[in-house]
């Protein structure tokens, strides 16, 4: 029998912690500007508050509190980390979530208990990496957007950790540890460190795709045009069983993270009811986008086609030219730049860009000043007989190493 | 004090060769697959079995980059690559993907080092990966030399940054907007570069207020803090620049490799000088990122490449005051041009008249074709022509 998985979400403040609550989340990471990138309020200082408040309105429910320290640090920024983690040992909040991924060993100096979450937003998209840092000390992998939910499967089988995905939310597609919109807002004397927080939002010209920015202490996030729901993917996504469902409503209205638990609760049980025959149910699928300011995309959940290199020819195997052709005389010599030494009487194929090849015997090598001689020196430019089709920049071969 | 190693891009063999010419330590290349540059030539196999014999000879060190964030469709190909790797044995293999971090470590006994790619900004997390089984970091371009300096004084470890180059407006290897945007991997060598796109910045009423292109950033030089950069202990300076031609290369090389003699010597070098001729070479105007303090770091003026200097021809062949030129643009007798010599030298002069094979007189150069010049400058320099102000 499936259980449904955990519902995870963030919370800064104690608005969004009663949204989360109300909404039915299992896991509140809670976040500090000063610590979690996506965070754009200046709430720094206020954390151990943050955590006292959170533990009195969690009251009796089954809620498990955790931490996000996620943006990635310089040295400057440990002993605010380190501070964090202490508010955070203090409160017995055990949850860590972190990007990078050495920074466990941070966590469990002050945790020793601490049950590592690691979300690195972009790449670990591979089993062998899932494996990796599961021999660490992290505890749950937070699979990354670009991850279909193939690979998502294979790790599973294969590596013994909790996993998370995020099932609905904004996406994040690139951050900067640059104050992209304050330099514009304010200038060049803005200093990057200033705490004031901007949000904006812009749109790309060529395409007329909006996408969103926000600015932090810790720099810039962008955010797609779309955002990411796997609501219509129940019949991939609840038979992966994972240990949670991130759903992300962090700069949201209240409504967006309350409907979007609802409709995922809904669906999931819908799909547990009628198996193969369950089709994605256009009510919720409505009820969602009726809450969502932009368009909702599985994204690479169901595949992800960008740039796999098995699609292409692989020329790893391609053979070290002997010669490459600098220029060429018609119905008179090519002239090549020799990358080896190449005796006279060698068997050569030399292949055009165009597309021509000619095989042939190589019984006539000539220096530039039309001398002839016995071999061509490696790094020498050589003249040897022109062939029909050939221009410059083809590459001379062994034959035998063509055949 | 150790003097850093220069470590230059070769994108082919035969820039392999101009980068050992112009000074470079060491260069970094990659294969044909793994690779973030995957648009760049590139090598075979067998090329890069070539580049190691030619970098053992010359008493050079060469780096392969495997520096993908790779999907598990990408990781059947993995071993038996690494298994070429372990029998060419270059100096080190660049890695940013822990899968391939755990599978290179487990199958190959070359040295790792960790890509810029990683993200790893801090010492805890250069501690951390050098316990894993990384004798290299190289950090994040976001952290700057006094970061640097603290970092090797509490860890000892060995540490590789970036001096000169393009710059990611993110943390690198920290964006895939190519992937949503055009369905090009960013962390597979399929990158669009979007981010150097205008963007047009939104009131609330959704009206376009500003056009920028607000993630341009601008393109890094570090030349003038070689001294500091020494001091912090930093082994290895790294220029960015696979796809980039031949005359970036000896540009960039024969600035950097002048700067660190001068150093080695304790001479002063000429850097407002050095900075001048990096300036010549198309760029995005330069800066110093943010290796002296955190960058705001956009170039919002940004109106297109600059240049004074474009790349003209390399020199193939040298004898009797004769040279051989290998042409890659057009230019007539009488333009001005630029030689720089792989000695790290350069000189302002005119193109001399162009004849061909037969001793024919050319009117104009044909690029992809061959030229010979009366000049006496040996074998591998390197040919700009300038640039009129008004296509500059």
């Amino acid at each position: 029998m499936s259980t449904l998985p955990q519902f995870t979400t963030f919370s800064a403040c104690e608005e969004t912690f009663r949204t989360a609550c109300d909404a039915g989340a299992d896991l509140i990471f809670l976040e500090d500007s000063s610590v979690s990138i996506r965070h754009h309020s200046h709430s720094s200082g206020i954390f151990r508050t943050l955590c006292q408040t959170a533990q009195t309105l969690i009251d009796d429910r089954p809620i498990i509190l955790g931490c996000n320290i996620d943006m990635l640090a310089h040295d400057s920024h440990l002993s605010t980390i380190d501070a964090i983690l202490q508010v955070c040992a203090d409160e017995q909040i055990i949850h860590i979530r972190i990007q990078d991924p050495a920074l466990q060993t941070s966590v469990l100096a002050i945790i020793p208990n601490a049950h590592i979450h690691l979300a690195t937003e972009t790449g670990n998209a591979n089993c062998t990496g899932h494996d990796f840092h599961a021999s660490t000390n992290i505890n749950r992998i937070v699979f990354t957007n670009e991850t279909p939910a193939s690979t998502m499967s294979t790790s599973m089988s294969s590596t013994n950790c909790e996993w998370e995905t995020q099932v609905f939310g904004p996406v994040l597609l690139q951050y900067s540890d640059r104050r992209l919109l304050a330099a514009i807002t304010n200038g060049d004397d803005f200093s990057p460190n200033e705490t004031a927080p901007l949000a904006m939002q812009t749109t790309q010209g060529e395409t007329g795709r909006r996408f969103r920015f926000s600015d932090s202490l810790l720099g810039s996030c962008m955010f797609d045009s779309a955002d990411r729901s796997l609501l219509s993917s129940m019949n991939l996504l609840a038979p992966l069983q994972l240990t949670s469902w991130l759903f992300d409503g962090r700069g949201e209205n209240p409504e967006y993270l309350k409907t979007a638990m609802t409709c995922f609760r809904k669906e999931w049980q819908r799909y547990q009811e009628l198996g193969e025959n369950w089709e994605a149910s256009a009510i919720l699928g409505g009820m969602l986008k009726s809450v969502c300011p932009r368009a909702l995309r599985p994204g690479f959940f169901r595949v992800n086609k960008t740039d796999r290199f098995d699609d292409e020819p692989d020329e790893s195997h391609r053979i070290k030219p002997l010669a490459r052709v600098l220029d060429v005389y018609r119905k008179q010599c090519l002239v090549i730049l020799c990358l080896e030494d190449i005796p006279t009487g060698t068997d050569i194929h030399i292949t055009s860009p165009n597309g021509y090849s000619a095989t042939t015997t190589l019984n006539d090598i000539r220096n530039l000043d039309g001398t002839p001689c016995e071999h061509a020196p490696e790094g020498h430019l050589v003249r040897i007989p022109w062939h029909k089709g050939m221009v410059s920049q083809a590459e001379v071969f062994f034959a035998k190493d063509c055949s | 004090m150790k003097l850093p190693e220069l470590l230059a891009p070769a994108g082919n063999l035969d820039r392999l060769h101009t980068a050992y010419a112009f000074g470079a330590d060491a260069v970094y290349l990659a294969g044909q697959r793994f690779s973030l540059r995957k648009h760049a030539d590139n090598c075979s196999l067998d090329e890069i079995r070539s580049a190691t014999a030619i970098a053992r000879k010359m008493g050079k060190k060469i780096y392969i980059t495997m520096n993908i964030l790779a999907h598990e469709c990408d990781m059947a190909a993995l071993p038996e690559w690494l298994a070429h790797m372990e029998d060419i044995q270059p100096d080190a293999l660049i890695i940013a993907d822990a899968g391939i971090f755990a599978a290179a470590r487990k199958q190959t006994t070359i040295p790792l080092h960790i890509s810029t790619q990683a993200s790893v900004l801090n010492s805890r997390s250069s501690q951390f990966w050098i316990d894993q089984g990384a004798s290299r970091i190289i950090l994040g371009r976001e952290v700057s030399i006094a970061e640097c300096a603290h970092l090797f004084e509490t860890t000892g470890i060995d540490i590789e940054i970036f001096v000169h180059g393009s710059m990611c407006a993110s943390h690198s290897g920290k964006c895939v907007i190519s992937s949503y945007t055009a369905g090009r991997d960013s962390n597979r060598g399929g990158c669009m570069h979007s981010c150097r796109y205008q963007f047009g910045i939104e009131n609330n009423e959704q009206e376009i207020i500003q056009q920028t292109p607000l993630m341009n950033a601008q393109d890094l030089m570090g030349i003038s803090l070689l001294p500091d950069i020494q001091q912090a202990g930093i082994a290895s300076l790294k220029v960015e620049g696979r796809m980039k031609n031949d005359l970036y290369l000896a540009n960039t090389l024969s600035c950097y490799r002048a700067a660190l003699d001068a150093l080695a010597t304790k001479e002063s070098a000429p850097i407002h000088q050095l900075e001048e001729q990096l300036h010549t070479v198309s760029n995005r105007t330069l800066g110093a990122g943010f290796l002296q303090e955190r960058s705001t770091g956009v170039n919002t003026a940004f109106e297109g490449y600059q240049a004074q200097i474009k790349f003209l021809g390399k020199v193939r062949h040298s004898t009797a005051g004769t040279i051989v030129v290998e042409w890659k643009d057009g230019a007539v007798p009488g333009d001005a041009i630029r030689i720089l010599t792989p000695d790290g030298n350069y000189h302002d002069s005119t193109l001399p008249a162009i004849t061909n094979l037969h001793g024919e007189t050319v009117e104009r150069s044909r690029p992809n074709s061959i030229g010979f010049l009366k000049l006496d400058i040996p074998q591998g320099s390197v040919i700009a022509r300038h640039l009129l102000e008004e296509s500059a």
